[in-house]
């Protein structure tokens, strides 16, 4: 990995958060829906309203409001939200780990599954095992992650309820942990309990979200292993006497990779919007639920930052898949 | 006889949309032990096929309907591809027609070269490396510790086809298959390269199947060749009496043709 690379798309990372900072700050305040409406009492008379409009600068106009907050979040502050009324930065902080947990074993779920079923379709093709994954493919590509998720609170949960449908963790368990990554801390810990139930929370949204990108990586793996087979060095390897697995994994997998990779950028970007539904859904204490939450309460410095908070995640996801492309492929690799 | 490979009577053909084309109709080929033997014909004639018939990789398409491929006692036509793997793999080695797309782009050259002799001659990472340089010195290639570690995108194509005549003769094979190995190389590189394999030959005196339609080529190296004329072997001969006293009709015409091409080289 070159280091001129990696400095190159950092320095593009500010303008990139300052943009996405302004579009969201101008939109949040042209489209209907007042955040002042939401908070008022019955009965608040129109001189309180002014008062609160003034509270959180709302009278202000749009570019001195942007001003504001923007030398605000310089100094690392994203102001107070206004529904819960709890510093922002804070509350993010408190949810974000688990969504990344979550994301986190969704894309592992589906990058594992996914190459799975695209050896194997490639392996056996045009016999029974491709025909299966196929038929698994297409129907992942046709159902959405959240209705996975409905189909699974339905059948694991309430007819045969196997599995917790709802939050991170078992309430009556008492947490000793220091931080908000429960999986990763409990794994390191050895508290295997604790791991058992957090992993019987988390199973059912991370595979509901793994299914689309799943099929998809499937999909292009298969595709592109196929095309992989016909050069001439799996030839050559034939030739030599490796064995078939061999010559699917070690010469023909990596090769075929390097395009899956590519488009699995965007899917990744995809799977960590699916978590805002996902996480709806199953109540789980994350970054998406709150979203829904915060947009449904107007609740505007609350909307800046998570926004901004997820803006930063499609960066790095991008970021990660560009210098894996990159360690994959060794033309581009010190470019 | 000590012929290393021989193929009696073969017919193989290629059934596509339902229409079932011959290519090989009874070819008798038979391949003495050190020799290298030139396979000559026109475009088409189905050199390339008999060549993937006796390495095993004939397309899903094409099927052998007759005749045997005999190699150590055994018959290769007749055999699955695991067993021929088993049997054939490590003796049979190829030179193949286009160095720049039969090395695996994304692997280093000396893993790939590593990796054929872990498998065949049982070494282990440490000797297979130290195998690895003494053969890419073999093979004339300047600075070896430098080209292990270097990506075939990295290398020219005489390199690479350096690499892969090494890879070819790693394994102590007793027969190799160089299908048109100089082709896709330009002129300069070309002589250097027969140059190398014929060198190479005569120190092992690993047997060469050598696929040409070049008569000059053909004349520069070989010291038996056979001429595949529709389907057939029309003529085997050693490459002086050939030249010199052509028996068939179509290798007279062959040799009438292109007689500017070449320069009779095997004479003195
Ligand atoms: N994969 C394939 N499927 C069907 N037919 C094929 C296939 N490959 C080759 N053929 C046909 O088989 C015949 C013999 O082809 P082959 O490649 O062996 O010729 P060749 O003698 O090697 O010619 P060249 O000198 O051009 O390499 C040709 O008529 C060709 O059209
Ligand atoms: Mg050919």
């Amino acid at each position: 990995m070159s280091f001129p690379f990696l400095l190159r798309r950092l320095v593009l990372v500010i303008p990139t958060l300052i943009g996405v900072s302004i579009i969201v700050f101008v939109l949040l305040r042209v489209v209907p829906g007042d955040p002042i409406m939401m908070m008022i009492p019955p009965g608040a008379t129109e001189d309180d309203i002014d008062h609160l409009r003034q509270l959180y600068g709302l009278d202000k106009p749009i570019l001195e409001q942007y001003f504001d907050w923007f030398s605000e979040v310089l100094k690392g502050d994203f102001g107070t939200s206004i529904s819960l009324r709890q510093d922002v930065v804070e509350l993010i902080l408190s949810r974000l780990p688990a969504t990344i947990e979550l994301a986190v074993a969704a894309m592992f779920i589906s990058v594992i599954l996914g190459t799975l079923l695209a050896l194997i379709g490639t392996f056996w093709s045009n016999r029974w095992p491709e025909i299966i994954v196929d038929g698994f493919t297409g129907l992942n590509q046709a159902i959405p992650d959240f209705l996975w998720g409905l189909i699974f609170i339905l059948v694991l949960g309430v007819l045969w309820p196997l599995l917790p449908v709802s939050g991170r963790i078992d309430p009556r368990i008492s947490l000793d942990l220091v931080s908000q990554f429960y999986i990763a801390e409990s794994l390191i810990r050895g508290e295997f309990s604790v791991f058992l139930t957090l992993i019987k929370h988390m199973i059912m949204p991370a595979i509901a979200l793994a299914l689309p990108l799943t099929a998809v990586i499937s999909r292009s793996l298969k595709a592109s292993l196929r095309e992989t087979m016909t050069q001439d060095y799996i030839r050559m390897a034939q030739i030599k006497g490796f064995g078939p697995w061999r010559i699917l994994i070690v010469e023909a997998l990596r090769n075929a990779m390097i395009p899956t990779v590519a488009l699995s950028g965007v899917q990744f970007n995809f799977l960590l919007g699916g978590t805002v539904l996902i996480e709806r859904i199953f109540s789980y204490p994350g970054i998406g639920n709150m979203s829904i939450g915060a947009v449904i309460d107007r609740d505007l410095p609350l909307i800046q930052g998570l926004i901004i908070t997820f803006a930063i995640l499609f960066i790095i996801t991008n970021l990660v898949i560009d210098m894996s492309y990159r360690t994959l492929n060794p033309r581009v690799r010190n470019e | 006889m000590n012929a290393v490979l021989d193929v009696q009577n073969l017919y193989l053909g290629v059934s596509q949309n339902n229409r079932y084309s011959p290519i090989l109709n009874g070819v008798n080929l038979e391949i003495q032990r050190s020799q290298i033997h030139g396979l000559v014909g026109e475009s088409g004639a189905g050199k390339s096929m008999l060549a993937k018939a006796i390495l095993g990789i004939l397309p899903n398409s094409t099927t052998i309907n007759k005749g045997y491929i005999h190699f150590k006692g055994s018959d290769l036509a007749g055999m699955s591809r695991y067993e021929r793997r088993q049997l054939a793999s490590r003796h049979i080695a190829m030179i193949p027609q286009d160095p720049m797309t039969s090395l695996n782009p994304v692997r280093r050259i000396g893993s790939q070269l590593g990796d054929v002799l872990r498998l065949h001659m049982k070494l282990n990472r440490i000797l297979a490396q130290e195998r690895v340089l003494e053969l890419l010195n073999d093979v004339q290639i300047r600075d070896p510790k430098r080209v292990v570690h270097q990506y075939p995108f990295e290398l020219s194509g005489g390199m690479r086809q350096r690499v892969l005549i090494a890879m070819a003769f790693s394994c102590k094979p007793e027969l190799i298959i160089a299908d048109e190995p100089t082709t896709a190389l330009d002129v300069t590189v070309q002589h250097q390269i027969l140059q190398l394999i014929k060198q190479l030959q005569s120190e092992t005196g690993t047997s060469v199947l050598f696929i040409s339609h070049d008569l000059g080529v053909i004349a520069k190296i070989c010291d038996y060749v056979s001429i595949l004329h529709s389907g057939n072997i029309v003529e085997m001969q050693s490459a002086i009496n050939l030249f010199q006293n052509p028996l068939n009709k179509y290798t007279k015409n062959l040799l009438e043709i292109t007689s500017h091409y070449y320069r009779f080289e095997n004479a003195d």
